[in-house]
């Protein structure tokens, strides 16, 4: 072949924009245990929450950094800023948010989307949640969908009951980072037996150079409910580095269904280390349905803990890893109930130098009879800079189950290129097709316009890619 | 017979190894002192899913035996005999000796050819990378040395058995094998031991050198007894368009921990490699085989087929590693484990450390039960539940061992998968 496959994803970032300086109060550099009582002074927290806090703290300052995964020797924790308040107070309606926020997620196309099919959006800009909004009709069927903040003050005993329980802050490093200095995050709770049928959206925005951002989602999906939360996330293209550091705990009662859409698409300069956790209890079903475009290096493998009889887990991803870039994820499946079945179908494509690794864990617990896990891993490598790992691990610690794993590592078919040019399209026509069906499992389980974004950013930086 | 019990410091060591190696050239003493200092640095080997924290090596007995001659049962059916790490018995058949081929003790090689030895120890096997390997290296006792001249096809097998008595502390066989340009050959080591009271401690190394285009089929089973504590390593560098085939059927031992290694350093080398291993009782099985492709147009194809029962646990961890600039290469790797108990462990890491694209790299795995319809079809056909598990073992096992293309080989692994299903 006389030219080779195009970029799929420029490296050129379509959100390296920033507003300048807009916060209203800036934290200086560094953690010590007066940062973390000082945010808990501010959100003017209960005893039991600051106590959490400063437990996390030490945690996080006994536990070593991971040895493993990506190359975290540049992240300076005393560099980070822990926490940015943007707002004096949070906007009810889009006017009342800061003219310069407001603007950003209007270029990000925000409230455009809101007005057109979500249930409810959050926007979270630096440390705090800025706007916050759900609909009248699902607020009447009980249906909480809040910032973690207010959520702690006005639901304290539901959130109190739950926090920190799928994730304690002994987990590791980052979860008790993000456990000491949380701000921010969702809270949605789902009554029994109700359906809401639209999703869920948060949006999360960093600004500030150097910033972390550590927010707190916690999700209750009652027996019998339904819900389906989408979370979008970019920064701005600094030279020195941000953290962004989420814990997301989720509950997924007897019967129930969840589903957690995450597409990841952080400027370069961005270290993503998220610890992201469901459990399953009987015959209740968690999708993780999980796209990580941008970021210097990610570190994400979202997990089930399928503890009920019948329960179902998911993971569906793509990693896409461009210049520069390193995307270390994959997913965890713990199956410690009979009958309980799980799926993983991992899509990585890396390409101008960057490199994905696929990292999995299934376990087969004793006494986990008649479960069954599939798990599917597939990496396109777009040209000879480029690198992928696919580190699959599986326990089996029971008879009576049956693990499938299968995975490929392949570069573009040029059985396939041949075909598609011998039908007369470019080459370039034809290697973006084979790219999007590639990707296609993946995109056809995201909402429509998530779908369409991902798909126009994949079309719109391939265009004129050819040289 | 002879014993160290201190060698948790240099002084004694170094005592030891001129007292029981100051025959040997200075450049292997020296090489023996240099790594028994590294073995009292070298921490232990850190194996993520075997814990050896607490495994005390500072007062390892190292025997030093006098050669025995008749100890090994049958040791006319073998070409070569180690007890205790002694060498007992060379034999060749007229034919190989006659085409030049070599076979000896690695030490009574090093008065024969020791530039040879000189050239090639120590030049595959990584010695510095843990304690056992270090051990290994620093005392190991007669060794094996196997060299086949240019385009010398042999065809009958050469047999190796390691064996080892009762009263065995610590076993370090090391092997040496050389494989000429265009040569075939087939070689077969097998390890048996005594059961003995006390743990036996077995630090094997294996390397294999092949030059261009030479095809070597080894084959490798493992039938030690509980009290034996294994640690294995094996590696072979391939030449260009040369071929190794390896089969391994590891029943034995108490716990072991085995890796084999091939390096595709020459355009058009490959590599095929069949692990068979069943365990039972309380054994603990932590095994490692790695492709790493480093030259254009490389082939690998890893297999294994395990079957556990009672409460053996058993780690197999493949990794197929595609070097930059290894284009055109082919790596794969398929893993299937057979459950027969609920208190059995097995893990499966089939990894692909991939750094080219114009490459294809696939792994499968999987795990699962005997299939409950299978045993009553059989058991309504009057067969017992014992013999109806018999067979779906086999027919799970079959299409593995019955590749292995050496009649001798093929049937002590099936001889030894029949032993353990009656375990």
């Amino acid at each position: 072949m006389a030219t080779k496959p195009q970029m799929l994803v420029n490296d050129e970032y379509q959100y390296g924009f920033n507003d300048g300086d807009v916060g209203v109060l800036k934290f200086a550099r560094g953690l010590t245990r007066q940062t973390v009582e000082e945010i808990s002074r501010i959100k003017k927290e209960p005893k039991w929450m600051l106590d959490f806090r400063l437990h996390a703290l030490d945690v996080f300052f006994k536990k070593p950094m991971p040895r493993w995964g990506g190359d975290l020797d540049h992240l300076k924790f005393d560099d980070i800023v822990y926490y940015v308040k943007p707002s004096e107070n949070q906007g009810r309606t889009w006017e009342d948010v800061p003219q310069a926020i407001k603007d950003t997620f209007e270029r990000l196309g925000i409230p455009e989307a809101e007005r057109k099919f979500l249930a409810g959006v959050s926007a979270q800009y630096e440390s705090e949640v800025v706007y916050h909004s759900i609909r009248k009709d699902l607020q009447e069927k009980g249906i909480i969908f809040t910032d973690t903040d207010s959520a702690l003050r006005e639901y304290p005993e539901l959130l109190r009951e739950y926090f920190g329980t799928i994730i304690p802050p002994e987990d590791n490093k980052f979860a008790a980072l993000n456990s000491a200095v949380w701000s921010g995050g969702s809270f949605v709770y789902i009554p029994k037996g109700v359906t809401c049928d639209i999703p869920m959206q948060a949006y999360f925005r960093i600004n500030s150079e150097n910033m972390g951002q550590f927010e707190r989602t916690l999700i209750i999906a009652d027996t019998g409910s339904f819900g389906h939360y989408v979370e979008g996330c970019t920064a701005p293209s600094y030279n020195s580095e941000s953290l962004h550091s989420a814990v997301v705990e989720i509950i997924v009662k007897d019967d129930a269904r969840m589903r957690y859409t995450t597409v990841q698409n952080w400027a370069s300069n961005v270290y993503n280390l998220v610890t992201k956790r469901a459990v399953a209890y009987k015959n209740a079903t968690m999708e993780w349905v999980d796209g990580n475009i941008g970021s210097k290096l990610t570190m994400k493998y979202p997990a089930v803990y399928l503890l009920g009889e019948g329960a179902r887990g998911m993971v569906l991803s793509i990693a896409v890893a461009g210049k520069g870039q390193h995307q270390d994820t994959g997913a965890k499946m713990i199956h410690a109930a009979p009958n309980t079945t799980s799926t993983i179908l991992s899509k990585s494509i890396s390409q101008h130098g960057g490199k994905t690794t696929y990292r999995g864990l299934v376990h087969f617990a004793p006494g986990a009879d008649h479960s069954k896990s599939n798990v599917k891993c597939d990496t396109l490598i777009m040209d000879n800079d480029s690198t992928s790992d696919t580190v699959p691990y599986s326990e089996v610690a029971d008879s009576n189950v049956e693990m499938e794993h299968e995975a490929t590592v392949t570069k573009v078919s040029e059985e396939q290129l041949f075909y598609l040019t011998s039908r007369g399209l470019s080459e370039e026509e034809a290697t973006r097709l084979i790219v999007m069906g590639f990707i296609e499992p993946f995109t056809k389980e995201l909402p429509m316009e998530f779908a369409v974004e991902m798909n126009r950013l994949i079309k719109f930086e391939m265009e004129g890619a050819i040289g | 017979m002879d014993t160290i019990a201190e060698t948790n410091t240099m002084a004694p060591l170094e005592q030891f190894i001129l007292d029981h190696y100051g025959q040997e050239p200075e450049w292997l003493l020296a090489r023996r002192r240099r790594y028994g200092s590294l073995y009292l640095e070298l921490p232990l080997p850190v194996r993520q899913r075997t814990p050896l924290k607490n495994r005390k090596l500072d007062r390892i007995p190292v025997l030093v035996s006098q050669p025995v001659t008749d100890i090994s049962p049958n040791s006319s059916m073998f070409n070569l005999v180690t007890v205790n790490g002694r060498s007992v018995h060379a034999t060749l058949p007229e034919s190989a000796t006659a085409q030049g081929v070599v076979l000896l003790s690695l030490r009574e090689a090093l008065r024969q050819s020791p530039e040879l030895v000189q050239e090639a120890l120590g030049s595959v096997v990584d010695d510095t990378v843990d304690k056992f390997q270090a051990l290994n290296a620093a005392l190991w006792q007669d060794g094996l040395f196997l060299y086949i001249p240019p385009r010398v096809n042999l065809t009958e097998p050469i047999t190796i058995s390691h064996y080892a008595t009762a009263d065995a502390t610590a076993v370090l066989p090391r092997t040496l094998m050389i494989l000429d340009r265009e040569s075939r050959a087939t070689v077969n080591e097998q390890y048996v031991s005594e059961a003995g009271l006390d743990k036996c401690l077995w630090s094997c190394a294996t390397e294999i050198i092949l030059h261009d285009a030479a095809v070597l089929q080894y084959g490798a089973i493992q039938q030690l007894s509980a009290s034996a504590e294994a640690f294995v390593r094996r590696a072979a560098r391939i030449g260009r368009d040369a071929r190794i085939d390896w089969n391994i059927g590891e029943f034995g031992a108490g716990m072991v921990v085995s890796e084999h290694l091939s390096v595709l350093d020459q355009p058009g080398g490959q590599t095929y490699s069949t692990t068979v291993f069943f365990g039972s009782r309380s054994q603990h099985q932590d095994y490692t085989a790695t492709a790493r492709h480093v030259a254009p147009h490389t082939a690998s194809n890893m297999t294994a087929r395990g079957v556990m029962k009672d409460s053996a646990r058993s780690v197999f961890t493949g990794v197929t590693d595609i070097k930059k600039g290894a284009v055109g290469s082919d790596g794969r790797q398929k893993e299937k484990i057979l459950m027969l108990s609920d208190t059995s462990r097995a893990d499966a890491i089939p990894s692909l450390l991939i750094e080219e694209n114009d490459v294809f790299a696939a792994h499968a795995a999987s795990a699962g039960p005997i299939d409950a319809h299978a045993v009553f079809y059989l058991m309504g056909r009057g067969l017992s539940e014992t013999e109806a598990v018999r067979l779906i073992v086999h027919g799970f096992l079959a299409p593995v061992i019955d590749t292995i293309p050496v009649g001798a080989l093929r049937d002590e692994v099936w001889a030894q998968v029949e032993r353990k299903i009656l375990e």
